[in-house]
């Protein structure tokens, strides 16, 4: 694992988040269901890191093996957020589509590699990283619940329109981001 | 461009305002011909005739319409479409009046009855003076005819448009009578509140307005607000106003309506503003309908200077015709410094940079409408608030791409309005086909129902009948029989008459009226006669057409096609030659009124004209 | 220590935001969304409604149902003109087309004049017009009401004295828009450019 399939992941997923609301709701609630699902992943990225930050000392003498804890941590607050959400503001969390299996998918998929990838390092760089690759996938979230309306600017040719045009910029942005973590 | 000061929602322009009130309102001269357009008017002089000053010319014929005056007297010289100073319009209808040096004036009638009037008469009463406001008469007369209360009255001073002074030089010049028309408004309007707003950057006429007002309940409020701030909208929201209850008038129309209402004096000029590169910027009270260029060259434009511009710094734009006249809106006439080469670039594409989107006094986001307007995309512009746009010109005169933003926007706004007549148009074409449907549909149901409840009353007949007159089943026969004896007499009857009439006609005149009207019927029978045979004719070109298609896969086509074409030939010159022969047979009798002889020639003429170009057409059809 | 402060006050920072998301969309979302006509009526809306029949259909209806069957091509309907296509195709999710051409051409707005000299009163064209604008009855003279005629065009077949004219809609000073803004195009020169 290294930050050239991590990035390309984050912009796929961010793509499988955008097909995750109905398509009738993707034209208006898209916008603020991306702005949401990107924060959330902030508050369960920035939990779980100040959890495993907690356990930091102990998990070694625990014996347990490397990654249960961070995927344990990051488990722990996506499960603590949904229900939190489901608590406070249950018709939202409905409508914007802020299910507790997005966000546990979520939740792994964008800190697990993150915890792979950093290892044991500095914890500048411990706090630092959760919030940057939490603000990349919120701007990707962002980036695909706007494209459709920019793609229909440029007048496709019919086969090529809605999901077809979404994919192929995805794969563009994947693409970019690729090379992008390969020079990381 | 380096001089502009950014501030958000808005921008202090520089105002170029000071050249041009340095010396007092001027009084131009009398111009040799006036042109006074009719938008939304009625004419009510006739061409040569002599008008007298304030003497009406042009009566509203709609809501948004406006009375028109002579502003001096003369003689109207013509009516008849004319360039109007607008860009790219069509010729409007508008009267030349030459006028005769004289501006003799007819007197003036007392205006009505002030204590009595309701607010729709007072509208209807500026509206026939003549005075504007921003759309139409000065009070919208849907909104006088409504009974919405009117909670805040705003006389708009502000005038923040660089270059132009008109409503700073009045308010300095004529305080007291612009303090007393506002009060006789505030009388007759009974608003809740009354706020006269005036721009920081007047501080001579603030102070002239300060010292007429004195011992006045309503209140003059000085705002320091950047450029589009005298957007009626703009001013509403600034003064915590709401649109529903909220009037907002401009002071050169409170002005006129004051005089109209003191004195019954017509709007027939206004004050213009004559700056740019000129030598002696200056105002001057203008008539309406004199030419751009005549009231331009009082200022002595510099030589180099080229074109004109109508209006403002940044709403106005270029004559095309130098020649066109002033009218209610022209503000400001500038003399048009060429622009250096360099400055004139072509649009570049955009560069994102949302100085448009920071600047919109609407907040808006022009580029994005821009999109959208440039792809001819409405809807999205509507979605976008094309339709809250004030059109201002801030977007296109901050652009670095020098992007046409504010001419994209007046277009498609333009644009939008016209599709949304043809949406209603059409919509209520589908409300009358469907109710056509529905008629036709209808329709046929009664008949059904007519028809079965008069088989199920002649069975109930028949099934009473045979037992008390077995002898009457067969009664509707002589009936039928007796019906057609008795058409027969009465056709008899009738030829018998006609005869008569025609025996008469020679020796009495009382039988004229007969006559003429045998004489329609006789050319009604010409008529249908012709109409029958041209559609035999159509029919026999249709059948050979029909044929000719059947026959021509076999490479046989031109035999059978020319054969119906000599009977219909025939049919068309008999059915002429009946007509013509009917023609003579009229003209023969002394009575036929030169009506009828127009009409029957007319007819002949039709008739000769449908049957040439059936032998045309079918001519073409046999050739192919 | 500093770095636990940190993420505390950053996560509340998060929760803070999402609060308000959510708040924002819950006002938002409230009016719940209109119920979507069926497509032959959004379809029918597009349509210019002159019931002309110059589609092949007998009248925009009509039309309309076979293209929400997918059976005809949106490129049928001159009246529309290129708007009504692009309108057409971004509502059926298909691509622009140009006009058929075996369409009839295009023609500018017109409206139906009757010469009332010539009228014989048969009420054919009565019986024609697809949205009852024309007035009159049997042996009577007719008349267009011009502001409810679409100019489909149907009433000049059946006239049998040819009476009925189309006459276009002048372009009066109500229908004046500013133009569309053209950018002037400068000439480069030809050493200018490598």
């Amino acid at each position: 694992m290294n930050f050239g399939l991590y990035l390309p992941l984050l912009a796929g997923l961010a793509c499988c988040n955008h097909f995750r609301l109905p398509p009738q709701a993707r034209m208006e609630q898209a916008l603020p269901s991306a702005l949401a699902m990107g924060l959330a992943t902030t508050i369960m990225l920035l939990c779980a890191s100040s959890l495993s930050g907690l356990a930091g000392p102990g998990h070694d003498a625990a014996g347990l093996p490397p990654l249960l804890w961070p995927l344990l941590s990051l488990a722990i607050s996506a499960l603590l957020l949904s229900l939190g959400l489901h608590r406070f503001a249950a018709r939202q969390t409905q409508q914007l589509g802020l299910g507790w299996p997005w966000l546990l998918t979520n939740s792994l998929l964008a800190g697990l590699p993150l915890q792979w990838l950093l290892g044991p390092a500095g914890s500048a760089m411990q706090l630092l990283a959760p919030l940057l690759s939490a603000a990349l996938f919120t701007l990707l979230l962002v980036q695909f619940a706007t494209l459709p309306q920019r793609l229909q600017r440029c007048a496709l040719p019919s086969w090529l329109s809605g999901q077809p045009a979404l994919l192929l910029c995805a794969g563009i942005i994947a693409l970019a981001l690729h090379r992008l973590g390969v020079c990381l | 461009m380096s001089d502009f000061t950014l501030l958000p929602n808005g921008m202090k322009l520089p105002s170029h305002k000071q050249a041009s009130t340095t010396r007092p309102i001027a009084t131009a001269a009398l111009p040799a011909q006036l042109q006074l357009a009719l938008a939304g008017s009625q004419c009510c002089v006739e061409p040569g005739q002599r008008v007298l000053k304030y003497q009406l010319l042009a009566r509203p014929d709609n809501a948004l319409g406006l009375a028109v005056h002579a502003p001096t007297s003369g003689h109207i010289h013509a009516i008849a479409p004319y360039p109007q100073a607008l860009p790219g319009t069509p010729l409007q209808t508008a009267l030349l009046l030459h006028s005769d040096g004289q501006d003799e004036a007819q007197p003036l009638a007392p205006p009505p009855d002030r204590a009595g009037q309701s607010r729709l008469e007072l509208a209807i009463f500026l509206q026939d003076m003549g005075v504007t406001g921003q759309h139409g008469p000065l009070l919208p007369l849907s909104w006088a005819a409504s009974d919405a209360p009117l909670e805040l009255l705003i006389i708009n001073g502000m005038e923040s448009e660089p270059y132009i002074s008109a409503d700073d030089m009045l308010m300095r010049e004529q305080a007291s009578e612009l303090v007393a028309a506002i009060q006789l408004l505030q009388q007759r309007l009974r608003p809740t509140r009354l706020v006269l707003v005036i721009r920081h950057d007047k501080p001579a006429a603030i102070s002239a307005l300060r010292t007429a007002a004195a011992g006045q309940t309503w209140q003059i409020e000085v705002r320091e607000a950047p450029y589009p701030a005298d957007d009626a909208p703009l001013l509403t929201r600034l003064l915590g106003g709401t649109a529903e209850t909220t009037l907002c008038l401009p002071v050169a129309g409170v002005h006129a309506a004051g005089q109209a209402m003191q004195h019954g004096l017509p709007c027939i000029s206004r004050i213009v503003t004559l700056s740019g590169a000129v030598e002696h910027a200056q105002n001057i009270r203008a008539l309406l309908g004199s030419p751009a260029r005549e009231l331009l060259a009082l200022a002595t434009p510099h030589p180099y200077s080229a074109g004109i511009i109508h209006g403002g710094g940044l709403r106005g734009f270029t004559l095309a015709d130098d020649s066109v006249a002033i009218h209610q809106h022209s503000n400001g006439l500038l003399a048009a410094a060429p622009r250096p080469s360099s400055s004139v670039a072509a649009a570049q594409p955009c560069v994102r940079c949302g100085d448009c989107a920071t600047i919109c006094p609407s907040q808006l986001q022009p580029q994005e409408l821009y999109w959208h307007c440039q792809t001819q995309d409405l809807m999205q512009a509507q979605d976008w608030g094309l339709t809250d746009c004030s059109q201002c010109g801030l977007c296109s005169a901050v652009c670095p791409s020098q992007l046409p933003l504010l001419d994209s926007f007046r277009n498609s706004s333009l644009q939008l309005q016209a599709d949304q007549q043809q949406q209603q148009a059409a919509d209520s074409a589908r409300q009358r086909h469907h109710f056509r449907q529905f008629r036709q549909e209808r329709d046929k149901q009664e008949k059904a129902q007519r028809l079965a409840e008069r088989a199920a009353q002649q069975a109930a007949k028949l099934a009473q009948t045979p037992s008390a007159h077995p002898a009457s089943a067969a009664k509707p026969e002589p009936s039928a029989a007796d019906k057609q004896a008795a058409i027969a007499a009465a056709m008899a009857r009738a030829s018998q008459r006609q005869q008569h009439h025609q025996g008469q006609t020679a020796t009495a005149a009382t039988a004229e009226q007969d006559a003429r009207a045998a004489a329609i019927a006789a050319n009604r029978q010409a008529a249908i006669d012709a109409a029958m045979a041209r559609a035999a004719a159509r029919k026999a070109a249709q059948d050979a057409a029909k044929a000719g298609a059947d026959s021509s896969p076999s490479a046989a086509g031109p035999t059978p096609a020319p054969e119906p074409a000599p009977d219909k030939q025939e049919l068309i010159r008999t059915s002429m030659a009946r007509a013509a022969a009917q023609k003579a047979a009229q003209a023969a009798p002394p009575a036929p009124t030169t009506m009828d002889d127009d009409k029957k020639a007319l007819i002949a003429a039709a008739m000769a004209r449908a049957a040439a170009r059936k032998a045309e057409r079918d001519d073409g059809e046999q050739e192919t | 220590m500093i770095i636990i402060m940190l993420r505390l006050v950053l996560l509340l920072l998060a929760i803070w935001l999402l609060g308000k998301v959510l708040r924002r969309s819950a006002q938002q979302l409230t009016p719940a969304p209109a119920t979507t006509a069926p497509l032959v009526e959004r379809i029918d809306a597009i349509l210019p409604q002159t019931q002309c029949g110059q589609c092949g259909h007998a009248g925009c209806h009509p039309y309309a149902e076979a293209l929400a069957k997918g059976e005809d091509s949106i490129n049928r309907c001159p009246p529309g003109g290129e708007a009504g296509i692009r309108k057409l195709a971004a509502l059926l999710q298909r691509d622009y087309l140009p006009f058929a051409p075996d369409a009839p051409p295009q023609k500018p707005k017109a409206v139906a004049l009757i010469d009332e000299r010539t009228c014989i009163g048969c009420t054919l064209c009565i019986q024609a017009c697809p949205v009852d604008a024309i007035l009159g009855s049997a042996k009577q003279m007719h008349t267009v009401l011009a502001d409810e005629c679409t100019g489909c065009e149907l009433c000049l077949a059946p006239c049998p004295v040819d009476c009925i004219s189309m006459r276009p809609v002048g372009e009066g000073a109500g229908d004046w828009r500013w133009g569309y803004p053209v950018i002037a195009i400068q000439p480069v020169k030809s050493g200018t450019r490598p």
